[in-house]
Order: C-alpha cells, then sequence, then structure tokens
C-alpha cells in the first residue's frame, strides 16, 4: 500500500523543516523517499493548507499500573463530569485514554512510574489502549535490594548489572527514580528526607541513590536519561532541594520530572513563591539538565505518586476527602489524593502561573516536555489549552487576569513576551521527547521512519486546532478524521535492551528469598504477556554504549 | 515432564509460586508449598465431558452457536462467576458490552467490601512482602487466616521470614469466633480474642476509644472483652509497623462498614507510627477481575452496559438478586477457577463455561467444559494484594480451551451490532 500525504506544511524539528510545503510518501507503515515521478499512490490525501507534523508522544503521562486503578476507585462518578477539558474525567479508562490521545494526534504514550513487581499487570493494561505506542519506566532507588548494595559500598558494575537486568526483567525502556531513598525511609517511619540526609535504615542519602544510578544508566549506554523525581514534593522551599538535585549527576545528564511542583520558594507574606526563574536560569547554563513541567491546571483532578512519603503528608488536602497511601513490595509506594486546584485559590494559581513560567523560562525547546503530569497537574486532555498558552500571549494574559488577585501580583508572566511558534511546539510534544527517549524512529518525519503522523487545520484558536486533529496516521493506517476516531490499530511496546552479567541473579535470587512474597523465576515479564492477545508487539531498542 | 518447580498457584489471593508439583496419571500431586486448596487445584484431571446442548452432547462449535443464538435473544443477560484470568476477564467484558450484559463476580459484594470501604474514606495498605519483612504485629479480624488463605501463616506470618524483625517474634491477634490456626513457636506470638462475628465491629470501636483514650459508654462495652482489648491497645502503641488484615468472608453483613472502620483506624494510627491495611481478597480471582474490570471500564465490578455507558451499582447488581428477581433473562457463567462455588440451576436460559461439568448437578441449556488456567493453559491471575501477577503456566497438554478462547468464539458468531464503537 502506497499512501502519498500531499502539499502539507510540514514542522519537522528533528529534519530541521520548520512549516515547508512538502510531500510525504508512505509504504506499508513507513516514510520512504518519494518513488519515481511515475510512480502512483494507491491513495492520496491532499493536505494543502494543512499544519503536518510527527504524531506526538507524552513522555510522562500516568495511564498504567496499579496507581491508576486506584486514582479510578477512589474518584466518584459523579466528580467525572465536573472536570473542566473532557467529559471523560481525569482517570479515563485505557480505552478512553488511547481515544483521547489519538484525537489530539498522539501516537505514543509513556507510563513513567512503572513498579517493577507491577510490570506484567502495568503492561496488560497498557495493551488495552488502542492506537497508542506505549513503554514504561522502571522505578528504582527505594528498593531494599539497591539501597542494600549501596549501604555494602557494592561496586558500581553490580548496581549497572542489576539496573540492567530490571529493565530487561520489566521490559521497560527507561529508569525513574522517586524521592531518592525516601519512600523506603518513610517505612521505617521517617517522615522527610531531603538529598543530603539519609535513610535511617541503610544510611545512604538520596544524593547517592541519584549519583548511583545516572551512573548506571549512563554506563549502560540507556539513551533516556535517569527520570528524577527529587525529594520534597510540592513542598514551599524546594527549590534549594530542586538545584541541589540538578547539580548532584556531576554532569551525566539527568532529566528532572515534573519541575513545576519543585520549583517553589517561600517568599512573601503566604509563605509561597515562585522559583522558576532561578531553576530556569540553571536549567539553560547546563546542557546535561532536561525538564518536563507537569503543569497545573484548574479543575478537579486525583493526584498519583509514588512517593507515598509525600503523599500521605499532603492527605488532609485531599478533595473529596478520601485518599490512600500504600507500601508495596519492598520496591517503593504509591499515594493518591483527589484534588481540585481552584484559581481563586493563591497557591493553586501560583502554581499554575510557575508552570508557565518554567516553560517560557527555558530557552532550549528541546530540553523541556510538554506535560501536566497527567493526572497530577492536570488531565492529558487539556494539552491544546496548554498549547494556546503557550503560543498566544493575549490570551495567556486574559487568563492571568482571572486568577487570585495576590498571585497576579506575585508572578512576572505578565512579562513574559515568549510566544512559542508551532516549530517550538512540534519540538516539545514530540521530537524532544522522541529524542530523550533514544526513539529515533518515531517523532520525525524522515524516510525510514514509522508513518505516525498528524494533520492540523490551522486556525486563529490554537486550542481548538490541537483539540481535533483533522487527521492521524499510526503506522500509516488512517485512525482519525476530524477529531473522531475512524479506525482501530493497536501500537506496539518500545523497550530497551541492555546487557549484563548474568551473575547478578544469584544475589537476587538470595534477595528474593529473604525479602519477597514471589519467586525470581517468576517475576520477569514474559513477552507472551504483552504480545499473547495478538495485537501488542514488543520492539526493543539497543543501547548505545560510549564508554 | 515429571516434576515442575516454582510453579504459580492461582487458586487463591495468597498467589504462592513456590510450588514443586509431580505429574500423577490424572494431574498432578504437590509435593512442596502444598495447602487444600492447591491439592485440590492441581488435582483436577481434565473432565472427559464433551459440550453439551441441554441432554445432547455436540461439538464445541454447535455449542458456540447455541450460546450465540440465546444471548443474540436476550434482552438483559447476566455474566457472572467470572472466577477467570485477565484474557478471561477482558474477554468477558467485551462480550458483555457486545450483549449490554449485567456483571458481577461470583463474590459479589463480599469481593468488593474493600471497594466501597475505599470510596467512601481510601485507606493506607500494605502488601504480602511488606507484611512478610516489616509487621512486627498483625491483627487478623473476622478470619484466622487459614480459612481464606492456607499458607498466611507459613510463609508470611512466621517472625523468622521477616527481614525487619531483629530476630523478634511477631505478635498475631486474631478478632472473631475463629480460634488461631498455629501454634506459638520463637518466631510467632498466637493471641485470640475472642468475640461473635457481629460484635466484631463493636470491638473495633472500643479499640479505636481505647487507643485514643476517649471514654466508652458502658453499656456498649458489656459484651466485649474490654480486659483483652485493652491490653492490645496498649501492646499497639510502641508497634514502629503493624499490619491489620481482613478476610472479606468473615466480617458479617455489614462488612463495608467495618472495612472502613479498618481503614480509618489504620489511617489514623499512621499519625505517629506506620500501619497498613490488606484484605485477604482474591480468592476464586476476584482480584484478577476487578483489576481488569477497572482499567476497561473506570469501575471495580457490579455494572451493566448501556449503549457504551457503564452503569455501576454495586448494591443493585447482584446476580444472585438479578436470578431470583427475574431482572435478567439469560445467565452466562464464565469459570476456571471458581472451584466448589458452582453456580445453581437459573430459572432463566442457562449457559455454563466451567472445567466441573461432573460436579455439576443440573442440565444448563448450553455446557462448554474449559481448562484452568495456571493448568490447562498460561494466564495471568492477580493476587490478593494488587500489586503482583503471577505468570501462570500450562502444565499439560490440554484438548480443553480456555473461557477467554470460547467467549471471543461466541462474540464471532453474534450477529453484527448496528452501532457499535469497538
Amino acid at each position: 500500500m502506497l499512501t502519498l500525504l500531499s502539499g502539507g506544511t510540514v514542522y519537522d524539528p528533528v529534519q530541521g523543516i520548520n512549516g515547508e510545503v512538502r510531500d510525504i510518501w508512505i509504504r506499508d507503515g513507513r516514510i520512504i523517499d518519494a518513488p519515481g515521478a511515475d510512480t502512483r499512490p494507491d491513495e492520496t490525501h491532499d493536505l494543502r493548507g494543512k499544519i503536518v507534523m510527527a504524531g506526538g508522544i507524552d513522555m510522562h503521562t500516568h495511564v498504567g499500573g496499579g496507581k491508576v486503578n486506584i486514582a479510578r476507585t477512589l474518584l466518584p462518578p459523579e466528580l467525572r463530569a465536573e472536570v473542566e477539558d473532557s467529559l471523560r474525567g481525569p482517570v479515563p479508562t485505557a480505552w478512553e485514554t488511547g481515544m483521547e490521545y489519538a484525537r489530539m494526534g498522539y501516537t505514543a504514550v509513556f507510563e513513567p512510574a512503572l513498579l517493577p513487581v507491577n510490570a506484567r499487570l502495568a503492561h496488560q493494561e497498557m495493551g488495552d489502549i488502542p492506537i497508542m505506542d506505549k513503554g514504561g519506566f522502571a522505578m528504582l532507588g527505594n528498593d531494599d535490594f539497591l539501597l542494600k548494595l549501596l549501604a555494602a559500598d557494592a561496586p558500581q558494575a553490580q548496581i549497572n548489572d542489576y539496573v540492567s537486568w530490571i529493565l530487561q526483567a520489566t521490559r521497560c525502556m527507561a529508569i525513574k527514580v522517586v524521592n531518592p531513598g525516601g519512600i523506603n525511609a518513610f517505612k521505617f517511619n521517617q517522615r522527610k528526607m531531603d538529598l543530603d540526609e539519609t535513610n535511617p535504615y541503610y544510611g545512604v542519602t538520596g544524593r547517592r541513590v541519584l549519583e548511583t544510578l545516572s551512573t548506571a544508566v549512563q554506563e549502560l549506554g540507556v539513551p533516556k536519561p535517569l527520570h528524577v523525581h527529587t525529594c520534597n514534593l510540592g513542598v514551599p522551599g524546594n527549590v534549594d532541594t530542586t538545584l541541589a538535585t540538578m547539580g548532584a549527576t556531576g554532569g551525566i545528564p539527568v532529566h528532572l520530572t515534573h519541575l513545576q511542583f519543585h520549583s517553589y520558594g517561600t517568599e512573601g507574606d503566604m509563605g509561597f513563591s515562585s522559583a522558576a526563574a532561578p531553576i530556569a536560569e540553571y536549567v539553560n547554563s547546563h546542557d546535561n539538565v532536561s525538564v518536563d513541567v507537569g503543569q497545573v491546571m484548574f479543575g478537579q483532578t486525583c493526584t498519583i505518586s509514588a512517593d507515598a512519603m509525600l503523599q500521605y503528608a499532603a492527605h488532609q488536602h485531599a478533595n473529596p476527602k478520601r485518599w490512600l497511601a500504600a507500601d508495596l513490595e519492598c520496591e517503593a509506594g504509591c499515594g493518591v489524593v483527589p484534588f481540585k486546584y481552584r484559581d481563586k485559590s493563591f497557591v493553586n494559581a501560583l502554581q499554575w502561573t510557575i508552570g508557565l513560567e518554567l516553560f517560557l523560562g527555558v530557552n532550549d525547546p528541546w530540553r523541556v516536555v510538554l506535560t501536566t503530569d497527567h493526572p497530577n497537574g492536570a488531565s492529558f486532555t487539556s494539552y491544546p489549552h496548554l498549547i494556546r498558552l503557550l503560543m498566544d500571549r493575549s490570551f495567556r494574559n486574559d487568563r492571568l487576569s482571572s486568577i487570585h488577585a495576590e498571585a497576579q501580583t506575585a508572578t512576572h508572566l505578565a512579562s513574559m513576551d515568549r510566544e512559542y511558534d508551532l516549530y517550538e511546539i512540534a519540538v516539545i510534544t514530540r521530537s524532544g521527547p522522541a529524542r530523550l527517549l533514544g526513539l529515533t524512529d518515531r517523532g520525525n518525519l524522515a524516510p525510514g521512519s514509522a508513518a505516525d503522523i498528524a494533520v492540523y487545520t490551522p486556525g486563529d484558536d490554537w486550542e481548538a486546532v490541537f483539540r481535533d486533529a483533522s487527521m492521524v496516521f499510526k503506522d500509516g493506517h488512517l485512525v482519525v478524521r476530524n477529531g473522531g476516531i475512524v479506525d482501530i490499530s493497536w501500537g506496539v511496546t518500545h523497550w530497551m535492551r541492555t546487557e549484563h552479567d548474568a551473575g547478578i541473579e544469584k544475589s537476587l535470587d538470595e534477595h528474593f528469598r529473604s525479602h519477597y512474597a514471589m519467586s525470581l523465576a517468576n517475576y520477569p515479564v514474559r513477552d507472551d504477556d504483552i504480545e499473547g492477545d495478538g495485537r501488542g508487539r514488543l520492539v526493543a531498542y539497543s543501547c548505545r554504549r560510549e564508554r | 515432564m515429571d516434576n515442575v518447580r516454582n510453579v504459580p498457584c492461582p487458586f487463591c489471593g495468597l498467589g504462592c509460586d513456590d510450588l514443586a508439583l509431580r505429574a500423577t496419571d490424572a494431574a498432578f500431586a504437590v509435593e512442596q508449598g502444598a495447602c487444600p486448596r492447591s491439592r485440590a487445584g492441581f488435582g483436577q484431571a481434565q473432565p472427559a465431558a464433551e459440550p453439551r446442548i441441554g441432554d445432547s452432547v455436540v461439538e464445541f462449535g454447535a455449542a458456540v452457536a447455541k450460546a450465540a443464538s440465546l444471548l443474540g435473544e436476550a434482552r438483559e443477560p447476566l455474566l457472572t462467576g467470572l472466577a477467570t484470568d485477565v484474557a478471561g476477564s477482558r474477554s468477558a467484558l467485551k462480550l458483555a458490552h457486545r450483549t449490554q450484559a449485567a456483571m458481577d463476580h461470583l463474590h459479589g459484594i463480599g469481593g468488593f467490601q474493600g471497594v466501597l470501604a475505599m470510596q467512601s474514606s481510601g485507606g493506607m495498605t500494605t502488601t504480602l512482602s511488606e507484611l512478610r519483612n516489616r509487621a512486627q504485629m498483625v491483627l487478623l479480624i473476622g478470619s484466622n487466616g487459614a480459612d481464606v488463605a492456607p499458607r498466611l501463616a507459613e510463609r508470611f506470618l512466621d517472625g523468622a521470614t521477616g527481614a525487619f524483625l531483629a530476630g523478634k517474634p511477631r505478635d498475631v491477634v486474631v478478632i472473631g469466633p475463629l480460634a488461631p490456626a498455629g501454634e506459638d513457636s520463637d518466631a510467632l506470638r498466637w493471641q485470640h480474642i475472642d468475640c461473635a462475628v457481629e460484635d466484631v465491629p463493636y470491638a473495633i470501636g472500643a479499640l479505636r476509644c481505647l487507643l485514643e483514650e476517649r471514654a466508652l459508654d458502658d453499656g456498649a462495652a458489656d459484651s466485649l472483652p474490654m480486659a483483652a482489648l485493652a491490653d492490645l491497645a496498649q501492646a499497639m502503641r510502641p508497634v514502629d509497623y503493624g499490619a491489620v488484615v481482613w478476610g472479606p468472608a468473615g466480617l458479617g453483613a455489614h462488612g463495608d462498614l467495618l472495612v472502613e472502620a479498618l481503614q480509618t483506624l489504620v489511617q489514623s494510627l499512621n499519625v505517629e507510627k506506620r500501619w497498613g491495611g490488606l484484605a485477604l481478597a482474591g480468592n476464586e480471582s476476584a482480584t484478577t477481575f476487578e483489576e481488569v474490570c477497572l482499567w476497561s471500564t473506570g469501575y471495580p465490578g457490579r455494572i451493566r452496559y448501556r449503549g457504551d455507558d457503564v452503569i455501576y451499582e454495586p448494591r443493585l447488581i447482584d446476580a444472585k438478586r438479578l436470578l431470583a428477581s427475574g431482572t435478567t433473562d439469560c445467565m452466562v457463567w464464565v469459570g476456571g477457577l471458581e472451584g466448589e462455588h458452582l453456580p445453581s440451576k437459573p430459572d432463566v436460559p442457562s449457559i455454563v463455561l466451567t472445567p466441573h461439568v461432573d460436579q455439576l448437578d443440573w442440565q444448563p441449556d448450553v455446557l462448554i467444559p474449559i481448562g484452568v488456567p495456571g493448568l490447562d493453559h498460561a494466564g495471568t491471575s492477580v493476587r490478593c494484594d494488587h500489586v503482583v501477577s503471577l505468570p501462570l503456566r500450562r502444565l499439560r497438554d490440554s484438548r480443553l480451551p480456555s473461557a477467554a478462547d470460547i467467549l471471543d468464539q461466541i462474540l464471532a458468531e453474534l450477529p453484527a451490532r448496528e452501532s457499535s464503537s469497538c
């Protein structure tokens, strides 16, 4: 099958194409070079006047794993209709997740907090998300095995073997750390833990966990830098910890996630202020740091995090008043707290401005990714609105004038003139996350890449433009037309193949016997667990080993 | 295959995966990690039975066609049993969507008591590994463990299994009518606070008053073992990490309210120390269906499809009630892991998918023998704590299809729906 997308205005930052009229040819799900002049396509779509980009890639969205089901359980049905941006609710089903993402022109979603022992079920849940490609980041850094190794001063090579083994066993794409050492410390009844404080049982600092894991990721050659949700999530004054975290890896690539929740000062009468400026400045002057924002939008949502320590501390803010925190399998924890962000709340309003200040303050779009930390800051369905806030200064300032009055005076957002253009939007929603993840054949429109393509109809209202894609192709297959799903396809699961010394399994076997409630033999995900239903193929990437 | 090791067992919510099996003439003997449930489960011979329509033996295809025709005529079908693996749950949900059916797991509200409490107050929970390694004290409410999960004490309560107990014994306190099912040892100290099922909620209320040093109405305490509860409250105070564990089956008529009381007790204990709640749920794969149903529909079960919408009525969509009141006109039983929980004869047309054809003492309109997940075919089942799933194996050559196979075939035989989104 040969398809021609004819005459669209193409934005492909990977190839440096910025709004040029181009034809795109697709054969068997892949983009190809233009065939000879006498070749006739089987199918032609006239895209004159349309915006053409690669399919969107959400690098950080909670779409799988037990915590999402807990959120579904906790959020009462009557609240689902209250969500501003979508009737589907802040925690949609797997089916709705795929449909809503596809409608906006997204074609891949990554679950950033996959509990390793939960991997099989999380992959099976994500396997029921239609259209999207999927992938997971395995969480380490609060597991008793790693902390035990660190407490015993195990060599880095052994840590690397373990990190590699986890990636293979969980079929994951990257490694994430959440509140390094802190979730584990909470199980020993420690209620806070900063970067240089020690876990009470293992005597290991969060900094040490970060150094070791970021080194492991680099030495294994995993493209995606260590994904870091650092200490003191949501705590006023956490800016110092955040700056320290960005410097803690000594120049090794590091990705700070949902940075908005970590950019708080303590100035002003309310003891809560924006620290976006110094953080953006730090990012601007350190090429090894990339971030995603975790923008807050106003309305009902449900916060979901592995950070049981900080989510427990936040439980009194639960709205409605039901919440759950859990200790999980000697690996991590989770906290699920429903929350309603209100534009008339000083703190919530300032959180909204802080996210936008970060987007506008970080100069290099390749190192900032568009996220709401779905559903923590807001549902992913608010992305079109967020894109308009970034692209349209007068719209942004109109919204700013409606929030809590003191928050308006506490931010310099009104003076920020920057407006993202379509090229930059394509970077922060597609090409940037693809490059960070190491997805060489997604997030771009170069010949050889997968034909994951979004087509939009330009207009004055960018929210409307990005709400309903004009057309979406997934692996060359037309799945969306005018914001409506016209066909269903099933994406692949991306994962990272790494190498390690199998000797690590001996130590792991001992640890499983002494700590786990399952055997080592039954822990790894079987390929059939993901592919067995005939829909979700696995796609392995190989690591580049640089040193 | 004479001997198989590290075998995952789907026959209760504990999800043991350390079994060693030996093939026997008809099935398997459990050589290591045996309990009554695994012996019965792995000891099942393959039924020789063929599919039947009424009393006639038929081919699988004919039985599937008849099932599709009965379902095609039904206006208010009911899918129940639902004692199946992830694949069977997925297929059952698709069939329910297509036939606009109601769904209720065989443990119905009993399995959901934790859910209703969570939807009211939330909770703080723990999992089996955390229980094993950290819990210095365990309260077992309405269960002695063994009645629900036979190997609970051996695998998770024995203090010798705890990595962070520093060699100290574990205190396990059973509150309810059942006596402890084990002996004291150097590593495990049992205590029994004996009270009737109907008094358990009052005992928990009294315990909370004692912990919070609130006055208790004299009359309310009359029938309660107050001295033992006062001692327990004293013993709980210094515990750094404790667990409150309940068996959904042993909680009485208002179990959801009791679980809510337990969850709020756990939440309040966490102000000073660390405690976690854990339901011994998941028998007959209740948690497996619950997880798949949640990610597929947004609800944990007890649902009805109306168009593409899903209606959740945790108290009304009760399989027994629907069958008794005549508000369903076709029953589909989806089994595999239902064990002894076989359906009674309904007054409406019935389609039964079960491995236990010989144990059924009545004749469904369509009876289709299926295999057992983890024995006749591979699959996934979810443990009581919802976090861990087991990679179930195919242990023998089986001629029997899985529940998912048959449900998918029935779906394919149904006439096309006028409008559908999937």
